[in-house]
């Protein structure tokens, strides 16, 4: 009782309102405060510099870039287009198979789990690049098929289009809806459900009514997760978007940055509007989140009963196997088909079939080689210092009492905010301007994607930390334990299954990233994504399939890896 | 120390100026000889043994990835120094370039670009070295630098129209520039964004010769634009692009080679080059290794390689490359007044039409 009084009259001397910033969030908070407020601070004088357009920081401020900008309104307006509608049917894609794999009794569940799962890390320059050749109008081979079995000329698809760029945004993007959702799903209470069917619900109707409701949370934040990814997209619309001339803002700024003299102005403040459009979204959905997030999820930990759909599951399973099909069958299928030509044309004369370009891309040229090395170093690098960086924020603002955790977590998730091809550019402008030399070095690329890469690190750690019950350390330090031997012998073992995945997720994201490597990959930093970028623009098909191939590969190979050291419990 | 600052001052001169006098007038007899040790290093050619230890010479370029590779390895082959490759278009090489300067040293070495007016510009603000290759005599006036030696052409980039046959019969291909704005081509035209080079040199050499309505005309015909020729060609192969509006030479020659049934078009009224140029940077850490290699390059063996590798014109008269048609029976539009080539304001002017003309 005395030692509580006590404690009360110092946090009286203290006062209320008194800053005790410790180092635990202060450290963190100064490293990502300059990693991300200079490159945004470049961005900001550049987009409203109206004199020297190379200057940096720029001199004359003004507003003409914005009116120069309001002339370009359909770049923005194709931007929100694709984003909105890929995010709203690749939730329609994640929530239904996420509900058929958590929430019913069809058979092979497990295996779609896995399957469903591959997409993402591939990646939509992957898909980009075996859809051009999949759904192009007059060759695609789909369309292909479609006319050698129909006797129809006229295609039945057209991936050139806004309709294909959705479609290959949302199908490369719900392996996120499907992870998210589904780990809302399976720890939902069924208490609702099953009053929804005493009260005599069918189970579509349940299932409409009750549980889509209840995801709600769930679903915004992978509707904001894919939004986000896909206002700043940049592989398939510039890919696929070419021959129907539809530009997004990415590739116009890519077109503006490219030229000479590069108009940095112009695609500053195109970058600008990109992040203030996805932090309004980030800020919507906190806002939406804030007032639902306590009605659905509680602390209990449920197992909800699964469905038995009768002949439906055949349907369902007809639908699970078309996604796998559509986003990692058919795509890979087509790589490794435009991998065996000689030409850019796909053909079916065996004879003719060449390991040619995997001898190429492997052995004869460099830049793909040390791509490859590159690749791995980043995505073991980044999957490190991401996953350290993240937990000690993690714990930092779960467990610390200092002051400034809030702002600590805001400013770890506001790279999502930035689409990361304008923060390369900002980051790029940051380090050249910085007196130590570091453009051109690994270390400068590693940076930008433990950046880029944060907020995902973050969220995948702090969900592990929140769960890990304080009582535990607690006893641990009660038995005399130094804190040490806390973090060694309690915290670790419980985190390790959360580091692991999170680790795995860092390095998929890393070896399949273009975007923030566009700018910043040098004479000897060459990595996979731009390689395969710059292989596509100026190379042929069949090597650039080769070289997707290769890089799947390597994809394929960590997750398995990582899936068998890790072992039971860990979800990757 | 009070009587010998007075004595200097009776003598008219203190020591330190007469120090500072001393090193002036040392510098000023020096200069003469600094500046031609300077200009004679420059103009010296490079040694293999100190190129060796300099390391691999960086090359900036923005050709085909393999294709340069594939020369990297033979001038590696043929001289034993060691270089490298980055595929940089300006956007991403200038600014690079810029801070690199500031900071007085270039990652690069040599750069080969697209853009002979980068070049001049270059030479201009004092950043490229210069070195004048043994053979710069087989270099006509039009593809060098005027003051021989800063920038040389590697190849001449012919831009004719191209087709394939299997999708445009013969008969109703475009023969000349103005076909192009017949309306049944209308989104069946490709050619390169505003970031390349070659289109600016389009622009810039059709000008003059083609109608002023000609750009709004074409823009009407709602043109793709893509990021490389080699995109175009691809799509021509494909199908899916009826004519390519201007396709890089080695492009032709490429799907030739490949058995593709091609077509290019020279229309009589001109066809637009451009310089592909090859230059030193004034700050790089491997001048010998860059000498020697662009030695190479240039040389007639060289040039025989690098063209043949790619399918592309040598601008020298004593190389020949299979399947392209004589340079001689082609009237080349080549931009030559650089001083226009260079101004900033016809470069916007260029951006705005092709950006407009491309649906950007």
């Amino acid at each position: 009782m005395s030692s509580i009084a006590q404690e009360g009259s110092v946090r009286n001397l203290r006062g209320p309102n008194r800053l005790d910033i410790r180092a635990e969030v202060w450290i963190p908070l100064v490293l990502m405060i300059g990693a991300l407020g200079y490159p945004l601070f470049l961005l900001l004088t550049s987009a409203f510099n109206v004199g020297d357009p190379e200057q940096f920081p720029a001199r004359v401020y003004g507003f003409d870039n914005f009116v120069k900008l309001s002339r370009h309104l359909d770049w923005i307006g194709n931007t929100l287009i694709v984003a909105s509608g890929g995010t709203v049917l690749g939730i329609t894609i994640g929530v239904s198979l996420a509900w058929i794999i958590h929430r019913t009794t069809m058979p092979g569940r497990k295996w779609f789990d896995l399957l469903i799962a591959i997409p993402y890390p591939l990646g939509p320059l992957v898909g980009a690049l075996a859809w051009s050749q999949l759904g192009a109008p007059r060759d695609g081979l789909i369309n292909r098929f479609f006319t050698a079995v129909t006797g129809i000329q006229s295609p039945l698809i057209d991936i050139y289009t806004p309709l294909g760029i959705i479609f290959t945004e949302a199908v490369f993007e719900a392996p996120v809806a499907v992870l998210i959702i589904g780990a809302a799903m399976q720890r939902m209470d069924p208490a609702l459900e099953e009053c929804s069917t005493i009260f005599g619900s069918g189970k579509l109707r349940t299932a409409w009514k009750i549980t889509l409701p209840l995801m709600m949370p769930a679903i915004l934040s992978a509707a904001l997760f894919m939004f986000t990814s896909m206002i700043g997209s940049f592989a398939i619309p510039t890919m696929l978007g070419a021959s129907s001339r539809f530009y997004v803002s990415t590739n116009a700024m890519y077109i503006l940055l490219q030229g000479y003299p590069p108009n940095y102005p112009l695609a500053a403040a195109l970058g600008l509007v990109l992040i203030a459009m996805t932090a309004v979204a980030v800020w919507l959905v906190q806002r939406v989140l804030r007032g639902r997030s306590y009605a659905v999820i509680s602390g209990k930990n449920y197992r909800p009963r699964q469905v038995n759909m009768g002949w439906m599951t055949w349907v369902l399973f007809a639908g699970a196997l078309t996604y796998v099909m559509l986003s990692l069958v058919l795509p890979m299928g087509t790589l490794l088909l435009a991998s065996f030509q000689s030409s850019n044309a796909i053909n079916f004369d065996f004879a003719s079939w060449t390991l040619r370009n995997y001898k190429y891309v492997m052995f004869d040229f460099p830049t793909t080689q040390q791509a490859i090395v590159n690749s791995l170093i980043l995505g073991i690098g980044t999957g490190t210092l991401g996953v350290v960086f993240a937990t000690f924020i993690a714990i930092a603002t779960h467990r610390s009492t200092s002051s400034g955790r809030g702002l600590l977590e805001q400013v770890t998730m506001l790279p999502q905010a930035f689409p990361r091809l304008i923060f390369a550019i900002g980051f790029l402008w940051m380090i050249l301007t910085l007196p130590i030399q570091l453009y051109g070095t690994l270390l400068a690329v590693l940076l930008a994607y433990v950046v880029v890469f944060l907020p995902l690190a973050y969220r995948g750690m702090s969900g592990v930390v929140v769960q890990i019950d304080k009582a535990l350390e607690e006893a641990a330090r009660v038995s005399g334990a130094s804190p040490m031997r806390v973090l060694r012998t309690v915290i670790l073992p419980l985190l390790r299954p959360g580091l692991v995945a999170t680790w795995a997720l860092l390095f998929m994201v890393s070896v399949r990233e273009i975007s923030a490597s566009l700018f910043l990959s040098g004479p000897n930093t060459q990595v996979l994504g731009p390689a395969i970028f710059s292989f596509w623009d100026s190379g042929g098909m069949p090597r650039v399939s080769a070289l997707a191939v290769v890089q799947a590969l390597i994809i394929l190979i960590a997750l398995t890896v990582v899936r068998f050291m890790a072992g039971r419990g860990v979800r990757v | 120390m009070k009587d010998r600052k007075d004595q200097g001052r009776a003598s008219g001169l203190t020591r330190r100026q007469v120090v500072r006098l001393g090193s002036a007038a040392t510098m000023l007899l020096a200069a003469p000889s600094l500046v031609g040790r300077a200009h004679a290093e420059a103009s010296a050619p490079g040694n293999v043994d100190a190129a060796k230890a300099e390391g691999p010479v960086v090359v900036w370029h923005g050709d085909q990835e393999a294709d340069v590779v594939e020369f990297l390895k033979a001038f590696t082959e043929k001289t034993g120094v060691p270089a490298v490759q980055q595929r940089l278009l300006p956007g991403q090489a200038l600014p690079k370039l810029e801070a690199e300067f500031r900071a007085g040293q270039t990652s690069g070495d040599v750069y080969l670009t697209s853009d002979s007016g980068i070049m001049e510009d270059l030479r201009r603000k004092n950043r490229l070295l210069q070195y004048i290759p043994t053979q710069i005599d087989a270099y006509a006036p039009e593809y060098r630098s005027a003051d021989p030696g800063y920038w040389t052409t590697y190849y001449v980039n012919v831009g004719p129209m191209m087709y394939d046959p299997r999708y445009v019969k013969e008969e109703e291909a475009p023969k000349t520039w103005l076909d192009l704005l017949d309306h049944k081509w209308k989104g069946q035209i490709g050619f390169q964004n505003s970031a390349a080079g070659t289109s600016y040199g389009f622009w810039f050499v059709m000008k003059d010769v083609l109608p002023k309505d000609f750009w709004d005309k074409l823009g009407a015909n709602n043109p793709r634009a893509y990021s490389s020729s080699t995109q175009i060609s691809q799509d021509i192969e494909r199908g899916g692009l009826k004519i390519g509006g201007r396709v890089s030479i080695f492009q032709y020659v490429k799907s030739v080679r490949q058995k593709q049934p091609v077509k290019a078009v020279f229309p009589s009224i001109g066809v637009p080059s451009v310089n592909q140029a090859t230059g030193i940077f004034s700050t790089t850490k491997r001048p010998n290794g860059s000498k020697i290699f662009n030695e190479y390059l240039l040389s007639k063996e060289g040039q025989f390689k690098w063209n043949e590798i790619q399918g592309s014109y040598s601008a020298r008269k004593d190389v020949q490359i299979e399947h392209l048609p004589d340079i001689n029976t082609l009237k080349l539009l080549l931009p030559v007044n650089f001083e226009e080539y260079m101004k900033a304001d016809n470069r916007r002017e260029f951006v705005g039409i092709w950006n407009k003309m491309t649906g950007l």
